[in-house]
């Protein structure tokens, strides 16, 4: 294969692919959306999701085209650091599980992070805390909605806006109908798809280069990739695992899952899917360093990782390719969008605009705001305006300055909204220098940085006490 | 510094088993959870 790529698919396979899981899990959406009589069914799944769907959710949702895609672009870029980077991501799922039974303690009748924020905080760093969220989860849904284009032009030649168009509609489709309960009915189904495919890969890749033939070949022509002190993969470890763990920790994505699982669940929930999820990005990532032993150059980074398994493992691969990364995408891509509705509709629309708004109201609200926020991306996703892990990394800026004001709001009394505002826009700002300054990879650690040494300021010159009983807000007219 | 093959070697198929049992140990919890009525 040379830089002029051959597809491993016909276009008519490709569109084959897409109607037929896109109708299977729209119908199922469907399916699972008839039990749905409230708006808390629609956006919490009734608050009863068990061990098993909860683990599985909560490791779907992290793959994503990061893994899928993104892992092996980076490898391909910052070699073995790249990929083990991107495994320490797993960490901010782990983290997350304390916090998560935290959170299902403190707000047991909460729906969004940002009522969390709301209620420990107060307005201003509401605000900033929105700010933050909606670009990371624009951010997050742009990229998913390329990296659906990108998918089947890679390893069909249809044209990117195609795929990208498919998988939003599929998507919006089944979330809309179908609420948090299918999104976590899908992820489950989804995970089983996205492991057993990138084992299978990985295994044929395995069995037809091997990894003793990989490693001659990185080692004599790009022996950078196999560096243990390459500065800036080193960098972009550390970053990494701050832009995880602010991903993880300020997303109602998270959030809305762990006030959906049942009982005592959210705390083994996260781990396990964490634990679960830590190996993955290698296994993606591992198969990017064989392009140049197959002579791949791609036109674009990231379709690496799809390139060197369709080349390797001919049309059956290329099959398996499609429906592992088409899957990733969607299990994500249908968690961000019910969350980033459940924050228009409770934080935007029920808190500031209608505060009388009845049940059967918010419930249609919701969806008209998953197909607003389908809409939206769309238009966004039409001009393909960035790399997938450029886009993503960006958004690392944002994010990371939310981890100290979280973590410190839930477990620490003495930190005020005054000081969590500054922290959170400081540590944007910051971040957002050294992105432009620096590169992509000091991004998040600036801003948490930053975010930290505001909070340890805070923390220092606090003389209050928040009251957790606070967080336990009056629902009034909302039945 | 560079990893030498013996590690690469061993850091790929370490994670390529974690991730072959995982399918495993979700259908067994899934198992678990349908019979005891507690998926939902």
């Amino acid at each position: 294969m040379s830089a002029e790529p051959s597809f491993a698919l016909s276009p008519s396979l490709g569109i084959t692919l897409v109607v037929v899981f896109g109708l299977a899990w729209i119908l199922f959406g469907w399916y699972l959306g008839r039990a749905n009589k409230t708006h808390e069914d629609f956006a919490l799944a009734g608050r009863n999701v068990g061990f098993a769907l909860a683990a599985a959710t909560a490791m779907a949702t992290w793959v994503t085209s990061n893994t899928t895609l993104v892992a092996p672009q980076l490898t391909y870029q910052f070699g073995v650091w790249g990929m083990v980077g991107y495994s320490f991501a797993a960490f901010g799922l782990m983290l997350f599980a304390p916090l998560a039974a935290r959170i299902k303690q403190l707000m047991p009748k909460g729906y969004t992070s940002g009522d969390f924020v709301r209620l420990r905080y107060g307005r201003t760093a509401w605000w900033v805390f929105i700010v933050i969220s909606v670009v990371y989860a624009f951010g997050w849904l742009v990229s998913l909605g390329m990296a659906g284009g990108i998918l089947l032009e890679a390893l069909s030649g249809l044209d990117y806006h195609i795929g990208m168009t498919a998988i939003l509609v599929i998507c919006v489709g089944y979330t809309l109908f179908g609420g948090l309960r299918a999104v976590i009915a899908t992820d489950f189904i989804q995970a089983l798809i996205i492991i057993v495919g990138v084992a299978v890969i990985a295994w044929f890749l395995i069995d037809t280069v091997s990894l003793e033939l990989i490693h001659s070949e990185v080692s004599a022509h790009h022996p950078q990739l196999l560096d243990l002190l390459f500065p800036a993969a080193v960098m972009f470890l550390f970053n990494n695992i701050f832009f995880g763990l602010g991903e993880i920790f300020h997303s109602n994505v998270w959030w809305s899952r762990a006030l959906a699982f049942k009982g005592k669940v959210a705390f083994k929930a996260y781990l396990l899917g964490g634990l679960l999820w830590l190996p993955i990005p290698i296994v993606t990532g591992f198969i990017a360093l064989a392009a140049p032993q197959l002579g791949i150059f791609p036109p674009s980074a990231d379709m690496v990782g799809p390139m060197v398994a369709a080349e390797v493992l001919g049309k059956a691969g290329a099959v398996v390719v499609f429906i592992v990364v088409f899957s990733a995408l969607a299990s994500s891509l249908d968690s961000l969008l019910a969350a980033t509705a459940d924050l228009v509709t409770r934080d935007l629309y029920h808190k500031n605009l209608n505060p009388a708004a009845h049940d059967a109201k918010l419930l249609r609200v919701n969806r008209y705001s998953i197909l607003a926020l389908g809409v939206l991306t769309w238009l966004f996703c039409l001009p393909q305006i960035a790399t997938l892990g450029a886009l993503l990394n960006f958004a690392g800026a944002f994010v990371a300055s939310t981890i100290f004001p979280i973590v410190l709001g839930l477990y620490q009394r003495r930190l005020t909204g005054g000081y969590a505002a500054v922290a959170m826009a400081a540590g944007t700002i910051m971040g957002l220098i050294g992105y432009f300054a620096i590169g992509f990879y000091v991004a998040a650690l600036l801003s948490c940085l930053v975010s930290a040494s505001i909070c340890a300021l805070g923390l220092l010159r606090s003389n209050t006490a928040f009251d957790w009983q606070q967080l336990q807000e009056q629902e009034g007219a909302s039945k | 510094m560079s990893i030498g093959l013996t590690a690469f070697s061993t850091l790929v198929v370490i994670c390529l088993v974690v991730t072959a049992c995982a399918p495993v140990i979700l259908f067994g919890l899934w198992l678990k959870d349908f019979f005891s009525k507690q998926l939902w």
